[in-house]
């Protein structure tokens, strides 16, 4: 039971702390755990540099939206960056109503975002 | 064949209906026959006409005409007219010539009942279930209901906020409820709002009035919201979605109400 979610690490050339994230699915409370042990991973091991490529994300709810929140917490934390490209118009609406389109880093897609790293 | 017949009958299913069942082939000379019983049925004041198909062999173009121009006719009344029980071809040949976009193409008396009272009674449709307490049913539930609300003619946008409502409302529920009970999800959607309510139980006797304010200061806002805080934004987003919320307490049961109109 549950909401199944994957998610692709892409490399990203000539950037070894830095790596594409693919999501695709539903980003929910049903999955959220195992999303945040694969990012965290991925930070500790000096992947810090994050851009979350939503074009395949069909949903996000509150929960998921505080996980994205962490990630990019963390990220800073860590001298890194968590960064979210191709949102679609409804997950976007989502976290605009919520407010926390100042807080995330919203690109309309990889390659903008890519191009601030 | 069948020689062709026009018989007009009250609807036994609802007394707003009036039943016009044609039999055997709506030739181009059956026109005038077509037009003279949808005239007769104006002339009486009935203008919600259900044309039963479910004998006829064949649809002539012409006919097909003269039944859009009844159906024009009728929708100047403030009526309309309902297609039912269409043979698979007669039923693909309309949908070839375009007419599925003018026409309801209904199975059966009872679909054309139900498509009348949602259009004109506002009694709105009911869908209600009852889902154990686990956060992994929650995911196709609320794509349930979102996909039901789309077919009752909701936008993408409002379907989105419906599932958006419904989840965040059946994790509330969960996760404050008194593990293990179930939680009732009621959805009644009307044409214009959808009226949904989320109720979880707790296991015995009905809450304290200190635990009544506790619940109702967190679900209803009485602090300001933070978005860093980790609880709270579920509810806060539904209420951002939603045009009217609020939460009650009948015994031991918690209710949380929306109403979520739709976009026009």
């Amino acid at each position: 039971m549950g909401n199944q979610l994957a998610i692709t690490f892409k490399d990203i050339p000539g950037k070894a702390d830095a790596k594409i994230v693919e999501f695709l699915g539903d980003l929910d409370a049903t999955n959220v755990e195992s999303v945040l042990e694969k990012i965290v991973a991925l930070m500790n091991e000096g992947i810090v540099k994050l851009v979350a490529d939503f074009e395949k994300l069909r949903y996000v709810n509150s929960t998921g939206l505080g996980i994205l929140l962490h990630f990019s917490k963390i990220a800073k934390e860590k001298g890194g960056c968590f960064k979210i490209a191709n949102v679609n118009e409804h997950v976007y609406e989502i976290i605009e109503i919520i407010g926390a389109t100042t807080l995330l880093e919203i690109f309309d897609n990889v390659d903008e975002a890519l191009s601030t790293l | 064949m069948r020689p062709f017949k026009v018989i007009r009958e009250k609807c036994p299913l609802h007394e707003g209906l009036t039943v016009l069942k044609f039999i055997g082939s709506l030739d181009a000379e059956r026109v005038s026959d077509i037009g003279d019983q949808v005239n007769a049925a104006i002339e009486l004041g009935r203008y919600f006409l259900v044309a039963e198909m479910s004998e006829v062999s064949f649809i002539s173009s012409p006919a097909l005409g003269e039944l859009m121009g009844c159906k024009k006719r009728l929708i100047e009344n403030n009526g309309n007219l309902y297609l039912v029980g269409l043979s698979t071809e007669n039923r693909n040949k309309l949908r070839l010539m375009g007419v599925g976009r003018i026409f309801d193409f209904l199975p059966t008396l009872g679909a054309a009942v139900r498509k009348f009272t949602w259009d004109n009674e506002n009694k709105g449709d009911l869908v209600r279930t009852v889902l154990p307490a686990a956060l992994g049913v929650v995911p196709d539930l609320r794509y349930f209901f979102s996909q039901i609300v789309g077919l009752k003619g909701y936008s993408k946008r409002d379907t989105f906020r419906i599932e958006a409502i419904i989840d965040e409302l059946c994790n509330n529920g969960i996760e404050h409820g008194d593990g293990g009970q179930p939680i009732e999800i009621s959805c009644r959607i009307y044409q214009y709002h959808i009226d949904i309510s989320v109720m979880n139980t707790r296991s015995g006797v009905s809450l304290s009035p200190e635990a009544i304010e506790e619940i109702r200061t967190r679900i209803e806002g009485k602090n300001s919201f933070n978005l860093n805080e980790k609880r709270g934004r579920g509810i806060e987003l539904v209420r951002m979605l939603s045009h009217e919320f609020s939460v009650d307490f009948v015994g031991a049961k918690t209710i949380i109400r929306v109403i979520k109109k739709k976009e026009v």
